[in-house]
């Protein structure tokens, strides 16, 4: 029985490269404006004068972290459910897959994902998403995404595993907590990482994020 | 934010929306309240030749709008497929998708409304209690279509719609624009008996000379009724408003449109975009709007209720000649007609109205996740 695969974030080491992005796009041939894999960044705090001399400004509470997020390949997932011709299905292995031939296009499981994870094709007019680089999972290789971080931020593999080596966090602000979706993800926080759902902070850059 | 994004998606849920309401609109105008001194005239019990009931010409329009409408949305909604030759796949995943759902809702409704309409056309195929039993129906299909649709949006995700405030004015939405849109054809269009889009459920016809100028079996031509109209038995000069049906939908949608402006106003991201740029100002004058809607509404019941208590003359909410309805045969119409202007324009504001909450819903709801 295949093992249940899912991602290891490592947000310490994440540096918002965004090298995993571009490997990404050049491994599917994804045009500008389709990303299956994005790069969030988040921080907050502010900048207040200082109390000795107020023509200074010292940060109080300034943080920000990044984050890289694709498909969280989940174990109920959302677009599944919603999807209502039944393209999106999930493998024994627990990689979710859209069937194009199947998709009309509807754009619901867009909106379902609390990952943002569906990208529309507008040249087909189908949803595509990460699939964890499924040919070469199968060939015992490793994602591009995961092969070309020059941090070694990102991980693949048996979920369990992964849990068992970097602990049970699958969430930190700005994603959604994982309680709907129950994703396959396992996050190192950053030294400033915020709760998912209660974070101080805001997106820096929501529309590079998605775009 | 993209206010347009999603315009295939506005026109869809606008339409069938609307289109339920006209329903549960026919509905309650069928419901006739007992008025002071009501009477059946003498001689009302004539029925056509055959023993037929006729069909009533008036609702032909209304009921015909439903089906329209109903079909319009659902041309928008392929219209809004990236794949639209997969389009009847959308029905393959009814045990866990809520849009599986709903469309096989829109398309059970259509098909009511198709066989309600046939009927409603040859009333002399169907006996009275298929009739009476289709019409339940076909409301009854029409509030699961609300109910699929707004499920639709109630999910995880989305946070911003994933309230009771969806539901609630997806409803208040049919029934404001459906209950008007019903008082405003009646208004200018008064039905020549206490009406109701059931042949079953009406009263007897109140002389013969209409009914044996209408054919039942045989198509009957969709026009505008063009005979004299004659008071209406059971409602007298002096009845009050809500005791006729226009005066009932009148109040329907008065109370809706108010219940829409306390659901608008109390949603918390209507706080926020009010207080930026053009989603602000949509945000404002939707609210506006639905405030002007409700003003016209009330005129039009004050309107109303004034000329009953006053004159005594028939007003605009049933039919009569001081009404400024459509003159007896043989005089040519020297006069605008006046009569439902204050609820055509109630419409029109309340239809502005709804739109730009609908743009508003789909706006804040399709923003980026983080």
């Amino acid at each position: 029985m295949a093992p249940l695969l899912g991602f290891h974030l490592d947000a310490s080491a994440c540096i918002g490269c965004r090298t995993c992005v571009i490997a990404c796009k050049s491994k599917n041939g994804l045009p500008p404006g389709r990303h299956f894999r994005r790069v969030i960044e988040y921080g907050g705090g502010a900048w207040i004068p200082d109390p000795e001399d107020s023509t200074l400004l010292v940060p109080s509470g300034v943080f920000a972290y990044c984050l890289s997020i694709s498909c969280s390949h989940c174990e109920d997932p959302a677009c599944v459910r919603a999807c209502p011709t039944g393209a999106i299905q999930q493998r024994p292995d627990g990689i979710v897959l859209i069937d194009s031939a199947r998709c009309a296009g509807c754009r619901y499981c867009e909106w379902a994902c609390p990952y943002g994870a569906m990208a529309f094709d507008a040249s087909t007019g189908r949803m595509t998403k990460c699939d964890l680089c499924v040919g070469m999972i199968d060939q015992g290789q490793e994602p591009w995404c995961v092969t070309s971080c020059p941090t070694r931020a990102l991980e693949v593999g048996p979920i369990h595993q992964l849990r068992a080596a970097h602990g049970q966090l699958d969430a930190l602000a700005p994603l959604p907590s994982g309680e709907d979706t129950r994703p396959r993800l396992v996050i190192t926080p950053h030294p400033h990482g915020q709760p998912a759902g209660r974070g101080a902070g805001r997106s820096s850059n929501p529309e590079r994020a998605l775009r | 934010m993209n206010l347009l994004h999603e315009w295939p998606l506005v026109i869809f849920t606008l339409a069938t929306q609307v289109a339920v309401g006209l329903v549960l609109a026919l509905l309650v105008a069928r419901i006739r309240l007992p008025a002071d001194g009501a009477a059946i005239p003498e001689g009302g019990t004539a029925m056509p030749a055959n023993g037929a009931p006729a069909a009533s010409p008036w609702s032909h329009w209304p009921l015909l709008m439903v089906g329209v409408l109903t079909a319009v949305g659902l041309a928008g909604s392929l219209l809004h497929l990236g794949a639209p030759l997969n389009a009847l796949r959308t029905l393959s995943n009814l045990g866990h998708s809520w849009l599986s759902r709903e469309i096989l809702a829109g398309l059970t409704f259509l098909g009511l409304w198709a066989l309600t309409f046939h009927f409603h056309l040859r009333p002399a195929a169907a006996p009275p209690w298929m009739r009476h039993a289709l019409a339940l129906a076909l409301a009854l299909a029409g509030l699961l279509l609300l109910w699929t649709m707004a499920r639709v949006y109630m999910m995880p995700a989305r946070p911003v719609w994933d309230t009771w405030l969806t539901p609630a004015s997806f409803l208040l939405t049919a029934l404001i624009l459906g209950a008007v849109a019903v008082a405003a054809y009646m208004e200018r269009h008064p039905a020549p008996r206490p009406e109701s889009w059931l042949p079953g459920f009406d009263s007897p016809s109140p002389a013969p000379a209409i009914t044996a100028s209408l054919n039942p079996g045989i198509d009957t031509p969709l026009s505008k009724p063009s005979l004299p109209a004659p008071a209406n038995p059971g409602y007298t000069p002096s009845s009050p408003p809500l005791a006729r049906p226009v005066g009932l939908l009148l109040a329907l949608g008065l109370a809706a449109a108010l219940a829409q402006l306390a659901v608008s106003s109390s949603h918390p991201v209507t706080e926020v975009l009010r207080t930026s740029g053009a989603g602000g100002n949509l945000a404002n004058a939707r609210i506006l709007l639905l405030l002007a809607g409700a003003f016209f509404i009330t005129a039009a019941l004050a309107k109303d209720a004034l000329v009953a208590l006053g004159t005594g003359a028939p007003s605009g909410g049933g039919a009569g000649p001081g009404s400024g309805a459509r003159p007896s045969s043989g005089e040519p119409s020297s006069t605008f007609n006046w009569s439902g202007l204050w609820t055509a324009s109630a419409l029109l504001l309340l239809l502005a109205s709804e739109t730009m909450g609908r743009i508003l819903f789909y706006a804040m709801g399709t923003a980026d996740p983080f």
